[in-house]
């Protein structure tokens, strides 16, 4: 109970921040909604796709999965932000549960992402996707997955790795391959056959096919309740490992 | 040829710095060296390359594009940032020219991306990739004029916009610019309204070019046009920015 009012206290403080930058938000759109609508009419061609409306239903999921990729796996930069400021600092002094502490940033980062990608589907709606709105929430379930198991990865490599240059060279040098070979740009499904083996391992990988099942209509397709099981055992063994660790280190 | 005397020692001052610091070359490398691994694959397929050497035929041209065009626009930090540690102020108050100032940081920005196209381009080889020595050399002096106009527009936008501004600026031209130019899949499968649009983007032309050069069609028009359009423009470009840079630094 107690856990439960600390993450909604930490998710209301951080949220209310961020309501307060505006402007910060527009930017984070800036990229999906200039690769929404410039990259669409690419992949719109080499897919053989009939409308931008079946583009879209082709790419909007790939976007979801970049940006929920992406997002988590650089939160450890407004943590390592947020230690420097102080802000951390000053929250141990409070009665706060750590763990609430992290589960309301996850949470903060969850809304923030589910956000932009409403902010996405609806510009894509304008330009012809058609998608039923339980499927986008459905999407928007694992799209929160993939953000929650990416934010703890990156809080774990965060406390490992204090140095800023190491830690963004590090993040970019795994955040960049698990993006592509999730096939974020290209879907997996036309990629060769090595590629998708490999994608086997990759939990995004899951996480952007389920979404695309999703848009496509096929909810009942093996893929959305595999991904679903295979992302959520992993969010929870990552929000596990993650707030024993913050407990250890900032408590 | 004091102008001349001046860039080369401005370059050899930048490239110095640049060598000790072997750590930030490879971090650079790690980006485009994921994509060529990586994204070849997908594109392999949609584009129904035979084999891979064809596939890196296409994309490498493109990734070349991608370097040349982020590698310029993005140089304008680096300008700020010595600015603020007095490098800039410190070289004021020797003899050196201004403009000599600039073309060197400018030169030396075209070899360090011109030295990542070649170890790309080696990789590439490794998994397949044919491609001749001159078409490869020709290839290069597109990339070159492509950094040089980056370079450029990216200096003149550092020296103007406040710095806070400065990154999502950046990220806002150079994204579309990029995506319009073809970087991911070739410009030449692309709706028709995307190619209208794409013969007023020059980084374009640059990409277009170069898939030419690679394609082995060094005569074709596409090759010479684009070193007409990249040539002009970086000539404008450069003569602006150092004009500009004479006039707010010296």
């Amino acid at each position: 109970m107690k856990l439960a009012r600390d993450t909604w206290l930490t998710f209301q403080y951080e949220a209310g921040q961020l309501v307060h930058s505006p402007v910060s938000i527009a930017i984070s759109l800036l990229q999906p909604v200039t690769y929404l609508l410039l990259f669409t009419p690419f992949l719109k061609s080499v897919m053989g796709s009939s409308s931008y409306g079946g583009a879209y239903a082709i790419y909007v999921p790939s976007l979801f999965a970049a940006m929920g990729i992406f997002s988590g796996l650089f939160a450890g930069f407004a943590m390592i932000a947020a230690i420097r400021r102080g802000v951390i600092g000053r929250l141990r002094v409070t009665p706060l549960s750590r763990v609430g502490l992290l589960l309301g940033w996850e949470l903060m980062f969850v809304a923030l992402v589910a956000f932009q990608a409403v902010v996405i589907a609806v510009v894509a709606v304008i330009f012809g996707l058609r998608v039923p709105l339980i499927n986008l929430l459905l999407a928007l379930v694992l799209l929160s997955l993939m953000v929650i198991i990416g934010v703890s990865i990156s809080y774990v490599l965060t406390i490992f790795v204090p140095n800023q240059t190491v830690l963004a060279n590090l993040t970019n040098g795994v955040t960049e391959p698990i993006a592509l070979l999730a096939g974020v740009l290209i879907p997996l499904s036309v990629a060769p056959l090595w590629v998708r083996r490999v994608a086997l391992w990759n939990p995004f990988a899951w996480g952007a096919n389920g979404m695309r099942a999703v848009f496509q209509g096929h909810v009942g397709a093996p893929v959305v309740w595999q991904a679903t099981i295979i992302l959520a055992a992993i969010a929870a063994i990552a929000v596990l490992v993650s707030s024993r660790l913050i407990n250890r280190e900032i408590a | 040829m004091k102008l001349a005397r001046d860039t080369w020692l401005t370059f050899q001052y930048e490239a110095g710095r640049q060598f000790h610091s072997p750590l930030a070359i490879a971090a650079a490398l790690l980006n485009p060296m994921t994509y060529l691994l990586f994204f070849t694959p997908f594109l392999k397929s949609v584009l129904h390359a035979p084999s891979y050497g064809d596939a890196f035929r296409i994309y490498v041209p493109l990734l070349f594009c991608t370097m040349g065009l982020f590698g310029g626009f993005f140089s304008g930090f680096a300008l700020v940032a010595a600015i603020r540690e007095g490098v800039i102020t410190r070289l004021r108050v020797t003899p050196l020219s201004r403009v000599g100032l600039l073309l060197g940081r400018q030169l030396m920005l075209v070899a360090m991306i011109c030295f990542q196209a070649v170890v790309i381009t080696v990789a590439a080889i490794i998994f397949g990739l044919r491609v001749p020595p001159a078409n490869f050399l020709l290839a290069l002096v597109v990339v070159a004029m492509m950094v040089l106009l980056g370079v450029s527009i990216s200096y003149a936008l550092a020296l103007f916009v406040p710095e806070r501004v400065l990154g999502n600026l950046m990220n806002g031209v150079a994204q579309p610019i990029s995506l319009l130019a073809g970087v991911l899949i070739p410009l030449s499968i692309a709706p028709l309204w995307v190619r209208r649009v794409a013969l007023w983007n020059p980084w374009a032309w640059g990409a277009n070019s170069m898939r030419a050069i690679f394609d082995d069609h060094i005569g074709a028009s596409v090759v010479w046009e684009a070193g007409l359009i990249l040539g002009g423009l970086a000539v404008v470009a450069v003569l602006l920015s150092s004009r500009l840079f004479n006039r707010e630094i010296a």
